[in-house]
């Protein structure tokens, strides 16, 4: 289909930068898959985000930014996958990277990029009360959207808590 | 009709409380404010302040966050106070049904004297709702206590 | 000197995410600044799961009805992405013109109210006048005045006539010739310029490292806007120039956005001179398995919706990140150090959706001298509730 053959013409400085990236993690990075010219999706090993993220960062320092942090609840799996996405803007390399990981369900543990990214602040205060997901070294770990009175030990968006009434249709 | 009804009558200055909608609403009752629409020449002004204004005009869905803020203004408000819901999430919660974080209307958290549906509703809309309750308060309507 | 705090909201202007913020103040300026969001919070992306592509377009249009256009396009690209479809040529000239259009609107809207912030009440109402121009041409292309539901899954819900094509294309360029004198007026004016320049700086590399997105980060001279760097629809066949300004102030950010609404209005004729024929939708299946990815340049900067679908009708995941959010880490950086009475300014600034004429509430906290004190609402309610 059309929005595959994309893929194809990707520009040669970004297949670069990619292998590139490859060659510094090894084997930190489980795969990476090209999406579109201008997005890639890293499959990357648990607990490397803060080592490549500060690396991107370092090298781009005037041109990139975290987008945001996303979790998603694998309940079937027993994981959350954590999605940092940071976008490259330079002029002859821009690319939208997804870099993704894992983290196991039981124990959501990551280390905090804060001290890295500052901009990070916010979306993990809001991943921790939402999923639960404890960001080690954070300094303030709190609530963000939830109401003031609302439980500690429950996080509304994963899979097993179910909130949602249904609505009676009117007609 | 005594003086202080007639006064009432002719200059209702409204308090915008904008609570969790979209904000269509709050740009439609801004538009109103606006040439085009203009409704000041019915001497309805827009108040900073809960302590100036006769009517609550309250736009979008409560939230449970917002409820009591609400509940906190609208007491702060003088007596005899008049609240209108604008909009359809204001009025049922619209979209929002459903969601553990919202309540359905505004009439769960404090009593509603006019209801203006529609998503949102025009600044024509909004100005009827205004002059419905002005024909309201003529005939001796006195804000919640019915 | 001792500090006192004063919250701002939250009942307060900031609409369609109201933050209460916290201000450390000593004397007159500004020292900390501790936001708390969340007000808003309507629980929009757990409804998402419950909800098919057709009614989460609807859901996704109310997360804010003043950028509704880039909610939905956004959504209806991240769904696509997720389906494989590839949307037909005319609708994505469609959905551009409809895109900017409420680019238009809203940062029109913004003007105004940044002038009605300082006390220039003409320029609010001369703003807000032209602006129902937009609204009127708005309508007739779409069939609503601000919730539109113009963007659909898969394409556009309505084409666009000869005589309406006709009718945009008299009427926008009467309007680039008002912009073009009130953008005078806002580099000369002293009521404007006095209040705004040199009000609210902050660095490129700053915001950067903050993530701020659009309008706010284009006045720090850092060049990133969805359209160039990371072309959705058909911007790549658009020709149009990235607007940045190198102050970083307050002035700076709403320049670059009267700037943008001539920009767009060149866009939105080239757009209209170049639409090609054909149908304006296409059909996309019920059920879907994928991962999709939208990312458009809202009014207010970046939008992103990021969905995850594992067959059935409705989707596993929809994240969505508003630009406001993504500015907030920003503006709180940029009130250090300036005075009280900035604090609307600057904060009108980011164009966090002010769409409201009144202003702040402020209230003010007596703090016993010498101590650094806090107060929740709650603790204020207790203590001076009664009074």
């Amino acid at each position: 289909m059309a929005a595959k053959s994309k893929v194809r013409n990707v520009p040669e400085k970004v297949s670069r930068f990619l292998e590139e990236l490859r060659k510094e993690f090894k084997d930190k990075i489980l795969s990476i898959k090209v999406l579109t010219p201008i997005r890639a999706e890293v499959k990357i090993a648990r607990n490397s985000h803060k080592q490549i993220i500060k690396w991107l960062r370092d090298r781009f320092a005037e041109s990139s930014y975290l987008v945001t942090i996303n979790t998603v609840d694998y309940i079937d799996r027993g994981d959350f996958e954590l999605q940092y996405e940071i976008q490259l803007a330079e002029d002859d390399l821009k690319l939208h990277l997804t870099l993704k990981m894992d983290i196991p369900r039981a124990n959501p543990e990551v280390e905090t990029i804060t001290d890295v990214v500052p901009g990070a602040l916010l979306y993990e205060c809001e991943n921790y009360e939402m999923f639960g997901v404890r960001f080690i070294g954070h300094p303030a770990l709190g609530k963000v959207f939830l109401p003031e009175d609302w439980p500690d030990n429950v996080y509304p968006l994963r899979k097993e808590v179910k909130l949602i009434k249904k609505v009676k249709k009117v007609r | 009709m005594g003086i202080v009804q007639w006064a009432r009558i002719k200059s209702p200055w409204i308090l915008h409380f904008p609570s969790p909608g979209c904000n269509g609403c709050d740009i439609e009752v801004l538009a109103a404010l606006t040439p085009r629409y203009d409704v000041e020449r019915f001497g309805i002004l827009l108040k900073p302040s809960p302590r100036h204004a006769d009517i609550l005009i309250v736009t979008g869905a409560v939230s449970k966050q917002v409820a009591k803020r609400l509940k906190r203004i609208y007491e702060q408000m003088p007596e005899p106070k008049f609240v209108i819901a604008v909009g359809t999430c204001a009025v049922n919660g619209n979209v929002f049904q459903g969601s553990p974080f919202v309540y359905e209307g505004v009439d769960r958290v404090i009593p509603v004297d006019v209801y203006i549906p529609g998503c949102p509703p025009r600044p024509e809309a909004i100005i009827h709702g205004i002059v419905t309750l002005i024909k309201k308060i003529k005939g001796g309507g006195n804000g919640g206590k019915k | 000197m001792s500090t006192i705090s004063l919250i701002i909201g939250p009942q307060h202007p900031a609409l369609h995410e109201a933050e209460r913020f916290l201000f450390k103040v000593e004397g007159e300026t500004v020292i900390d600044v501790i936001p708390r969001i969340g007000y808003m919070h309507r629980g929009i992306e757990k409804l998402m799961e419950t909800k098919t592509f057709v009614e989460g377009l609807y859901l996704a249009e109310r997360i804010c009805g003043i950028c509704n256009v880039a909610h939905t396009l956004c959504f209806a690209e991240a769904v696509e992405q997720a389906a494989d479809v590839e949307v037909p040529p005319r609708a994505k000239y469609l959905r551009v013109i409809a895109h900017e259009f409420n680019r238009l609107h809203s940062h029109l809207l913004l003007l105004g109210v940044a002038a009605e912030l300082m006390g220039f009440e003409t320029l609010f109402m001369l703003f807000w006048r032209d602006r129902e121009l937009v609204m009127s041409l708005f309508e007739e292309l779409t069939g609503n005045r601000v919730i539109s539901a113009y963007v659909r899954v898969g394409g556009v819900t309505r084409d666009i006539s000869p005589t309406l094509a006709d009718k945009i294309k008299d009427k926008l360029p009467k309007l680039y010739k008002r912009i073009e004198r009130y953008k005078k007026v806002l580099s000369e004016d002293p009521t404007f310029t006095t209040r705004t320049i040199d009000v609210g700086y902050i660095s490129g590399s700053k915001l950067l490292a903050l993530g701020a997105v659009g309008p706010t980060i284009r006045g720090s001279g850092v060049k990133i806007d969805l359209r160039y760097t990371d072309p959705y629809e058909v911007y790549d066949e658009i020709p149009f120039n990235v607007i940045t300004y190198k102050e970083g102030d307050s002035w700076a950010r709403y320049m670059v956005r009267i700037d943008e609404c001539l920009e767009l209005i060149n866009i939105v004729l080239y757009a209209l001179d170049h639409l090609p024929q054909g149908p304006i939708c296409t059909k996309v299946p019920r059920t879907i398995e994928g991962e999709g990815e939208g990312r458009v340049e809202a009014p207010r900067g970046e939008l992103l919706h990021h969905t995850i679908w594992r067959g059935g009708v409705t989707p596993w995941r929809h994240r969505v990140r508003t630009p406001t959010y993504a500015n907030i880490p920003g503006v709180c950086e940029m009130f250090k150090g300036y005075h009280v009475a900035d604090i609307p300014i600057i904060l009108g600034s980011i164009d966090p959706c002010f769409a409201c004429t009144d202003r702040t509430t402020v209230m003010l906290l007596d703090v016993e001298s010498g101590t650094k004190k806090t107060m929740t609402i709650g603790e204020i309610k207790k203590k001076y509730w009664r009074r």
